[in-house]
């Protein structure tokens, strides 16, 4: 009998953190890409930080951070707010571990958007945010779309910061990743296979899909 | 009545120019003429003066956005939307029913529905004319709009902006290199090099030489 | 008659059932088990979830407010110390945990000292988060080779995975929790050698009723059953002293 929650918990945060850093990536793309002050340099490096801290000391400083320990957490949960050890938890440590995924990509994507017709639709009257919706997103369509499946990708292959932010809690927070090493622990070695070869077709098409968006875009 | 008054990074620029004049910028490369149209349309930081009808687009205090000034800008590169139709580029700042006016008039109508990388250079500044005028702007800036054309094609459209012109009552203001395009489009000259307005005898002498 | 039965046993399932959540310490995998068995037996509307780690962890998760209802620890210091915080009620230990030398290469176990040297890696848990990691850096003082073996130690982030690294192989020998190679698992894999207690300080495992627990009735139900009759037996036959 196999059991379906972990797949359904990693999907589940997998295309949520994929929605949520659709739109937020966008905007951080928008804001690093087309501005020109110093800060920037400032700013880019720290988004990119989760990429080079290793996922487990991520996770612990957004327990530390989050959890009851932390007048900050705390206060949180006084207000009802609980971040830790549930779904909301596993969508907050995907959501800052693969904002580099999002955001990478589509900055180069923006960025390659002839600066010619971005002006031009600043000189027929048209503002910022239109601008943006009509004219800057459809030219780097395959940047974000890029970008929107090394998210999810990534989100699904996650470990580290969900073991910590999620506690591994059956049907809750174990997610596939998870339950394969829970697996393995247990010796059902059967089942951590069933699980491991799931997860690797699904990343594999998502790489899959890439080259093929690669090769639309080159025509 | 548009009153200019501005200084870029290259050199001084004044004039005065009233209802469907047509200005035209001479000058080798590299000398700031596009900074300058740059500049106008609000792509370029300058200081001086600019007053369009009494509406203040540049002084001291202001310095208007691009997207707050009546211009239609012709760019050297076109600058067509490659995600959009002929027809939607024209209509991007228009209707659909106007955009389909003006390619009926520079007859044009047939690449509607093309797709701007399918098109040749010719037609694509063609487009890029088009979508700057539809929009029935207050200044018509453009920038070398007529390098890609060959000289037939060119003297139709100079016609047809010379008519929009006047139908729609837009100031023009264009670069350009090649003085017969000038001398035939204009009826201000500024020479860049000499640093000054010619007049119509000046000029037209000049391009003989 | 029957009807009014049944749904009275459906509804005391309903109202005086819980689910349990127990954070457990990694060697405790298949002796509870057995015990869960034993357990539903007695409490059919309880349903027991088990998360297992290492104990350090769980501390830390815990001072998080992780929503856990009982903690059985591999030792008695995180619970002494969630309960000197006001985070749990009065631990108690329900079980001494035993070292054995475990290899499933051929080599023999019955000379620990030999076996240390001769292995060209040693799989010890980590002694930052797991008690059976302090139990093995004793005893490999306690045989006086611990600065010719410190360089070949692999460390096993709890003491499960310390013994998957002997059972696969990867390790020639680790110094792991004796409750574990009793499992029938992992029985017939290997040859083994029960560490003698001198070596090394006593693995008393104390568990601990979380303060932040949805349900203390049932929390407690677990937790006193712990210490049953019935569930000394088992841990007996998983080669588990019992405390006094």
């Amino acid at each position: 009998m196999i059991d379906y929650s972990p797949f359904l918990i990693s999907f589940g945060v997998a295309i949520s953190t994929t929605i949520v850093l659709g739109v937020v990536g966008i905007f951080i793309s928008y804001f690093l890409a087309f501005n020109k002050s110093i800060w920037i340099d400032m700013i880019e490096p720290f988004i990119m930080s989760p990429l080079v801290l290793p996922p487990t000391v991520l996770g612990f400083y957004i327990m530390y951070m989050f959890g009851l320990q932390s007048p900050f957490g705390r206060f949180l949960n006084n207000i009802g707010i609980h971040l830790l050890f549930n779904f909301n938890g596993l969508l907050l440590g995907s959501i800052i571990y693969s904002l580099p995924f999002a955001v990478s990509p589509v900055v180069s994507g923006f960025r390659s958007v002839p600066k010619s017709i971005i002006e031009a639709s600043y000189t027929l009257g048209k503002s910022k945010f239109y601008t943006l919706l009509k004219v800057i997103i459809p030219n780097a369509k395959y940047s974000i779309i890029s970008a929107l499946v090394l998210v999810f990708s990534h989100t699904i292959g996650e470990f580290g910061v969900v073991l910590m932010v999620g506690g591994d809690i059956p049907g809750k927070t174990r997610t596939a990743s998870i339950a394969i090493f829970d697996y393995v622990q247990e010796l059902n070695y059967k089942q951590a296979n069933i699980t491991a070869l799931i997860l690797f077709a699904i990343a594999m098409s998502t790489l899959i899909f890439l080259q093929i968006l690669k090769r639309f875009q080159e025509r | 009545m548009m009153e200019i008054r501005i200084e870029t990074k290259f050199f001084k620029f004044e004039i005065n120019l009233s209802k469907s004049q047509i200005l035209g910028i001479v000058g080798p490369s590299g000398i700031g003429k596009t900074t300058t149209l740059r500049a106008i349309a609000g792509l370029e930081e300058a200081k001086g003066k600019i007053v369009v009808d009494g509406e203040v687009w540049l002084d001291k205090n202001l310095s208007l956005a691009p997207q707050k000034r009546s211009i239609g800008f012709v760019f050297q590169d076109f600058a067509l939307f490659p995600n959009m139709s002929v027809l939607d580029n024209v209509a991007y700042a228009s209707s659909k029913e106007h955009a389909l006016e003006i390619l009926k008039a520079f007859n044009i109508e047939h690449l509607k529905d093309k797709r701007p990388n399918k098109l040749s250079g010719g037609e694509r500044q063609r487009v890029a004319i088009a979508r700057a005028i539809a929009r029935a702007p207050k200044v018509l800036l453009m920038d070398e709009p007529f390098s890609a054309l060959d000289r037939k094609t060119k003297h139709f459209i100079q016609d047809k902006i010379l008519e929009f012109s006047k139908m729609y009552k837009f100031y023009t203001i264009f670069v350009a290199h090649d003085l017969t395009d000038v001398v035939r489009l204009s009826d201000l000259v500024f020479s860049v090099e000499d640093q000054k307005l010619l007049s119509k005898e000046e000029f037209e002498e000049y391009s003989l030489m | 008659m029957k009807k009014f039965i049944v749904f009275g046993l459906l509804a005391s399932k309903i109202v005086f059932g819980a689910t349990i959540t127990v954070a457990a310490a990694a060697d405790l995998r298949f002796v509870l088990q057995d015990l869960t068995a034993l357990y539903e037996k007695e409490y059919p509307q309880d349903k027991l979830k088990f998360i297992y780690g290492a104990s350090g962890n769980f501390y830390n998760q815990i001072r998080a407010g992780y929503p856990i209802d009982v903690f059985m620890s591999a030792d008695t210091h995180f619970p002494e110390l969630l309960y000197k915080q006001g985070l749990s009620y009065k631990p108690r230990a329900y079980a001494i945990g035993k070292l054995a030398l475990f290899t499933t290469k051929n080599i023999d176990v019955d000379n620990p000292k030999l076996a240390f040297l001769k292995a060209q890696k040693v799989a010890i848990a980590s002694p930052r988060v797991a008690p059976y990691g302090v139990a093995g850096i004793s005893t490999l003082h306690c045989y006086h080779v611990y600065n010719d073996v410190k360089d070949k130690i692999i460390f096993g982030e709890n003491i499960i995975q310390t013994t998957q690294f002997v059972a696969s192989k990867n390790a020639d020998v680790g110094l792991v929790s004796y409750s574990l190679i009793l499992a029938p698992q992992l029985y017939s894999k290997g040859k083994f050698y029960l560490i003698p207690q001198a070596c090394y300080k006593p693995i008393v495992q104390s568990a601990a009723v979380i303060k932040a627990t949805k349900d203390k009735n049932a929390a407690m139900r677990f937790f006193n059953f712990l210490y049953s009759q019935e569930a000394i037996a088992i841990w007996k036959s998983f080669g588990y002293g019992i405390p006094r």
